[in-house]
């Protein structure tokens, strides 16, 4: 489940600060824009890359920190907490998963305990267990994905909510084979 | 012919895979939020799933609270409405990078008279019916709900998720119009 979709949500309605991790560098931008896509449209987003231009920007602009020195940045922002005071809007900082900021930031206690709530790891985070959605699929519907597909094909569903969503469920549910 | 041509545009809108048409989505989402029109945990719950062991499918949705069918979005501030719901639906082929299928539905009843209605728009995943003048790829269903006649299928232009749902909030709240005349219009000449 895409859980850190509502996790970034709710990080970013608590500021100062926030640490999403990311995979690998070619998913930098993509993770930056799907923060921004979550956080209120009337923010200004501005992308940055040191904890200076961060503290320049406006305090309800969204400010997204890819740092240039990830462990310099750590270091700086570690004890640094009442610079940040002012920020209506928090500063995200994107760490590249297993890279040396997140090490670094294991290493920093002091904003490890600050930033704990407002960390993001994806990876961690959303997880989906297809065998046991297919089970709540079961339970819910009465009949296997497949089953409920047969019946939309033989024009057996109503166009209620209920049947909408049940048929979107089932067709992410289904086998690769049905891709048609 | 006109029908072939739509048809062929509306097989080009599946020319966009995830994860632009989740964050497109989510922006409009957010929009409403900032015109007043829903609450601001629907961004937080606009959410998706991945299949990507078996049939690499997207579900993009409102997460439901306790069900796998999604939640719909209730609408604030539309006077002439009551209790308006918006539905999203979109399902992607991750593999392939491809718009499978889209729902932007609203039901509600009109303040007035209470009666209810549904404006629905859908981007079908395989052919349906007839044809693509008889049932288009993307096309709008408007009534009372998609049971009770007259169950017409309107055609429309080859409109993304977020534009269907840009055009769906403005036929209920023109103040949000896109694409304002005043904006688009040569100015008049004067005499």
């Amino acid at each position: 489940m895409r859980d850190s979709v509502n996790a970034i949500w709710s990080a970013l309605q608590h500021p100062p600060l926030m640490v999403v991790l990311y995979d690998d560098y070619g998913l930098l931008e993509s993770a930056q824009e799907e923060v921004a896509s979550i956080a209120n449209p009337s923010w200004p987003v501005q992308r940055v890359s040191t904890v200076d231009e961060a503290l320049s920007t406006p305090a309800d602009a969204l400010a997204l920190l890819a740092p240039a020195d990830e462990v310099a940045t750590i270091e700086e922002l570690d004890g640094g907490r009442d610079r940040f005071v002012d920020r209506v809007v928090p500063v995200v900082v994107f760490l590249l998963r297993g890279g040396s900021g997140e090490r670094a930031l294991a290493k920093a206690p002091s904003l490890l305990s600050w930033v704990r709530s407002n960390l993001i790891d994806p990876s961690v985070q959303d997880r989906f267990d297809a065998d046991a959605a297919r089970e709540e699929f079961i339970r819910y519907a009465g009949k296997t994905p497949e089953e409920w597909l047969a019946m939309r094909s033989r024009g057996e569903l109503d166009g209620s909510p209920e049947h909408l969503g049940l048929t979107y469920r089932a067709l992410l549910l289904e086998g690769p084979d049905d891709l048609a | 012919m006109i029908w072939r041509e739509l048809a062929t545009q509306h097989e080009a809108l599946r020319e966009r895979g995830y994860p632009e048409v989740a964050k497109e989505l989510r922006r409009r989402v957010g929009q409403l939020v900032v015109q007043g029109h829903c609450s601001p945990v629907f961004q937080g719950k606009f959410s998706d799933k991945t299949d990507d062991k078996r049939s690499k499918k997207v579900e993009v949705m409102i997460k439901g609270a306790e069900s796998p069918i999604g939640d719909p979005i209730p609408l604030l501030n539309l006077p002439s409405l009551t209790h308006p719901k918006l539905w999203i639906y979109a399902l992607l082929d991750d593999r392939n990078k491809r718009l499978l299928k889209y729902t932007v539905r609203l039901d509600a009843k009109w303040t007035s008279d209470e009666l209810p209605f549904t404006i629905s728009v859908e981007l079908d995943d395989r052919h349906m019916g007839s044809g693509a003048c008889g049932h288009p790829l993307l096309h709008c269903h408007m009534g009372v709900d998609h049971e009770r006649r007259p169950q017409f299928r309107l055609p429309l232009p080859a409109l993304t998720p977020w534009e269907a749902l840009d055009w769906l909030i403005t036929q209920l709240h023109e103040a949000h119009e896109p694409a304002a005349w005043t904006r688009l219009a040569p100015p008049i000449p004067s005499s």
